[in-house]
């Protein structure tokens, strides 16, 4: 694992400065949010608790103003980084747990195999996701889990693709003849030695499909099929404040509209950069 | 008395898809090993030796069960090994290794010298404890010339020059304790001045540890400083087999010859590709698209007219086996 | 005193290096070597010693990171790194052509090989197309190729018809002087003496140019070159006529490069190899570049780095050990 570690030190420092810009401005804005969230446990407002100050504008008492039942925005936008970040996460890893090994392994033992999960997971990659999402929400129900896993098929194919692509190249390769030759088994070689090699690209894309996964969490929260009220989220509570602006009051939803943003603007840079930079051949030219 | 056949193959063909056409079905093929058949003694070097395409790693890899056969049998001391389950195949794979030509691209880049000599002693759960292992892969550095071992063990592969990059290839097929080896091309990739080394090597390797080589090349050179017997391959084909001194010396088949001639030597007042037009004529054809009756005779300065219609037979002369109409009877 | 139309090419003092982020490789570190017309020098080295680098810097087409900081290179009395692009443009090619060991860097795979022939020679030459047509089939014939070959593509190709098209388009111009870069490494034997043949063949109509053959084979040079330069790590070790190369090879490495030749003819068939490997061109030993693998290394070997002595007779060595 260090070697890869290694590895990417070394591409990073070869890299275009746009590269480098967008990963660290990235990961500067997630530590942002992640920052906001821990200081709002200490110091701010509890999410639930409700005052009798409604709908009040963004003061210094209220940065984000409150809602419809007095709760204060901030803390309740703070809060929900936590749960559109969680249930992303957990997307994320469910499909990556599904999609890479079965890529790896379908890619390097081909043949007929290859060819039914090939159909498979093409047929699931051209479903569009966000509708795939609302059926299996509708079907299991809300939950931090049950919405995890109505995010993650989505991004199984992906993973599936990936990993089969590199599987596949790396299959006819010297060394992994050398290790048949040696007698190794399949699976030593399909995890210890092929799968491997796709871990940098699993995490740019993982990070991809974070941004992809929140902009999921709230359009199903924004639906009403997210998590149930009172849990602060993003979307459930930006479709809420979608209500009030005819009366006026913008900070409802433009709150947590702003944060869905954020993060999402924050997941593609750190993927898009750890893209970039992990397609750095030596010499300092981009593949 | 006898000697011990630690290997036969019996008519070994393999053909590999070229195209299948999508309407007809017509399938085109790359006719690579075309029914061979040879044996190996223990303990000799045997040799295989041709130009490129001529089939002699495809050989080499399907004896291993690296590649499926298309049609033979392969016995390693009498074991049918294409009978063989997938237990019993990773245990002979204890017992058959193989080094390959390019040094550069078998061993991982990532892995130490270390890691990558535990791996096979893993994969046949070989020596569990650490110390254990540590000894044996000291030993084999030792063994194939790298010393101190220490100093090796936790290099990367980028830090080593190509011959020490073989020799670690080597250490790694012999940790096993094989009984037969397959070297492929083992110093073609190698700078000039280094190959002897190696190949000095694999021969004082074979009498310590009591092994047994199917040595591939296309350099003829190299070949009579290596191997016991050798098997020149055309397209697919042997076309002669017998001890290495005479084929090379007292070339039979017109191949063997034309080969044999263009050998240079470093003597400039002999210009050793002077003759080749004498002794041989044209290209290569593709293994697509091979020559009916006796495959070289479009080639061949001696062709009569029975050579493009019937394949000749093996012929025995004294020790030697040849294929070419002109010593049939 | 030879003339210096008679002599083809002068290199002086070449040095061309390559800078990398990691550091300089000094691929060719002072290079000393002529040629006259009509004459061929072999320059034959292992990985790293620059003979490839030396072929490049003659033609001014180094790859990037590729510099040439010092030296002069002198085409039949002119001095070519002096010239602009523009010159240069029309020198190579018509004046000094290449012959590289693929023809992937040298054939357009989108076009007939008989096209590229024609097209080189019009735009060197000025002659009517039609002029230009036959002498391109007349080309194809004395390299061996059917006429009929003209619209064949280079993928339709054999590796050694691809090199006899190569060969005639360096002979398409009637350059002064041409560099093949391991022509024969990737072919076959049987090829390789094919294509050899056809290039002693062609001694008699090539006979005003010069050529310069590189190769890691020694029986190659051997056979083929009038002179030989031997490089080792970037620098000039022996600088020869062939036959002395082959009975009098002074310097330690020249010996070994013959010794690791395997001779086959001999009863007892022996070869040997020089210890230790051909050097990481990152890290170059100090002194002598050739030290850590010389069995006769002195102190002053490893301090200081030889200069070239002219041991009479044509022969130079670079070797602490020699004396003039």
């Amino acid at each position: 694992m260090s070697e890869i570690v290694k590895d990417f030190i070394q591409r990073f420092k070869i890299a275009p400065t746009s590269s480098k810009i967008m990963l660290i401005t990235g990961i500067f804005l997630l530590l942002l949010i992640i920052f906001l969230n821990i200081f709002n446990n200490f110091f701010g407002y509890s999410p639930l608790k409700t005052t009798g100050d409604l709908f009040s504008k963004p003061s210094i008492e209220h940065i984000m103003g409150t809602d419809q039942l007095g709760r204060d925005i901030f803390s309740r936008v703070c809060y929900g980084a936590r749960s559109s970040l969680i249930i992303a996460f957990i997307s994320v890893i469910v499909s990556l747990t599904l999609g890479a090994p079965i890529g790896a392994t379908s890619g390097y033992i081909a043949g007929k195999l290859d060819r039914v999960f090939s159909i498979i997971f093409d047929a699931l990659y051209a479903f569009p996701g966000i509708i795939l999402a609302i059926l299996i929400a509708v079907m299991v129900g809300p939950g931090v889990y049950s919405t995890s896993i109505a995010i993650s098929v989505e991004y199984i194919p992906q993973y599936f693709r990936i990993v089969r692509g590199l599987s596949l190249s790396l299959k006819e390769r010297p060394f992994v003849e050398s290790l048949r030759a040696l007698g190794a088994r399949t699976r030593n070689l399909i995890f210890q030695h092929i799968l491997i090699y796709a871990i940098p690209s699993i995490i740019a894309l993982m990070m991809l499909n974070m941004s992809s996964a929140i902009l999921m969490v709230s359009g199903l929260g924004f639906l009403g099929l997210g998590l149930p009220p009172p849990t602060p989220e993003w979307g459930t509570d930006l479709g809420r404040g979608r209500d009030f602006i005819t009366m006026g009051v913008w900070w409802a939803s433009a709150f947590p509209g702003l944060m869905i943003v954020i993060s999402v603007v924050a997941f593609t840079l750190i993927g898009e950069g750890l893209n970039e930079i992990i397609r750095i051949t030596t010499t300092g030219k981009k593949l | 008395m006898k000697k011990e056949k630690i290997l036969r193959v019996d008519n070994l063909t393999k053909w590999f898809l070229a195209k299948r056409e999508l309407f007809t079905g017509k399938s085109t093929y790359i006719k690579a090993v075309n029914n061979i058949s040879f044996k190996i003694e223990k303990g000799e070097i045997f040799g295989l030796v041709g130009e490129s395409g001529c089939g002699k790693t495809t050989t080499g890899k399907v004896i291993l069960r690296l590649i499926e056969k298309t049609s033979g049998e392969v016995f390693f001391k009498n074991q049918d090994i294409f009978k063989l389950g997938k237990g019993k195949l990773r245990e002979l794979r204890r017992k058959m290794q193989i080094i390959f030509q390019n040094p550069y691209e078998v061993l991982e880049p990532r892995l130490t010298i270390l890691k990558l000599l535990s791996e096979p002693l893993e994969f046949h759960d070989i020596s569990h404890s650490e110390k254990e292992k540590r000894e044996k892969i000291t030993k084999i550095l030792f063994d194939v010339d790298l010393k101190p071992p220490e100093d090796f063990l936790h290099k990367y592969p980028l830090e080593l020059s190509g011959g020490q990059l073989q020799r670690i290839a080597i250490a790694r097929a012999l940790i096993l304790q094989p009984e037969f080896i397959v070297a492929d091309e083992p110093v073609s990739m190698l700078d000039v001045s280094i190959r002897a080394g190696i190949l000095k090597l694999l021969l004082k390797l074979k009498s310590e540890l009591g092994l047994t080589y199917l040595f591939i090349t296309h350099d003829l050179a190299v070949s009579k400083f290596v191997c016991d017997r050798l098997a020149v391959m055309y397209l697919g084909k042997i076309v002669e087999v017998g001890p290495s001194e005479k084929v090379l010396n007292e070339p039979l088949h017109p191949y063997t010859k034309a080969l044999r001639t263009v050998l240079p030597i470093l003597d400039p007042d002999r210009k050793h590709y002077r003759n080749v037009s004498k002794v041989i004529r044209g290209e290569i054809p593709s293994p697509i698209n091979i020559p009916p009756g006796c495959r070289f005779h479009p080639r061949c300065p001696y062709a009569k007219s029975i050579c493009s219609d019937i394949e000749p037979t093996f012929v025995d002369i004294k020790e030697r086996s040849v294929a070419c109409h002109l010593y049939s009877a | 005193m030879i003339s210096m139309i008679d002599l083809t090419l002068d290199v002086k003092d070449l040095r061309s290096y390559y800078f990398l982020p990691q550091g300089v490789i000094k691929a060719v570190d002072s290079v000393n070597f002529k040629i006259e017309k009509g004459k061929t020098l072999g320059i034959i080295g292992e990985s790293g010693s620059g003979k490839s680098t030396i072929a490049w810097s003659i033609m001014r087409h180094l790859p990037h990171p590729g510099k040439i900081v010092k030296g002069e290179i002198f085409y039949k009395g002119k001095n070519i790194l002096e010239l602009d692009m523009e010159e240069m443009r029309r020198i190579r090619w018509k004046e000094i052509s290449m012959i590289t060991q693929s023809a992937m860097n040298a054939l357009d795979p989108l076009m007939r090989i008989g096209n590229q022939i024609t097209e080189a020679i019009l735009v060197h030459e000025d002659i009517t197309k039609n002029m230009a047509l036959k002498r391109t089939k007349k080309l194809l014939e004395e390299v061996g190729l059917k006429a009929s070959r003209f619209v064949n593509y280079p993928h339709e190709l054999s590796g050694g018809m691809k090199q006899r098209v190569m060969i005639a388009m360096a002979l398409a111009c009637r350059a002064g002087l041409i560099i093949a870069d391991e022509p024969t490494t990737a072919l076959d034997v049987i090829v390789q003496a094919q294509i050899l043949k056809l290039l002693e063949d062609l001694r008699e109509s090539m006979e005003s140019s010069s050529v310069i053959f590189i190769s890691h084979d020694l029986s190659v040079i051997v056979e083929i070159c009038d002179k030989v330069l031997i490089m080792y790590g970037g620098k000039m070790m022996e600088y020869a006529e062939m036959q002395t190369i082959i009975k009098n090879a002074l310097h330690p490495y020249s010996r070994g490069l013959v010794n690791s030749f395997p001779r086959i003819n001999e009863a007892e068939m022996s070869f040997e190899s020089i210890p230790g490997s051909p050097p990481d061109m990152m890290r170059l030993p100090s002194g002598c570049v050739f030290h850590p693998r010389c069995e006769n290394a002195k102190h002053i070997c490893r301090e200081e780095r030889p200069k070239i002595i002219d041991v009479g007779n044509n022969h130079f060595v670079a070797c602490h050990l020699i004396k003039s």
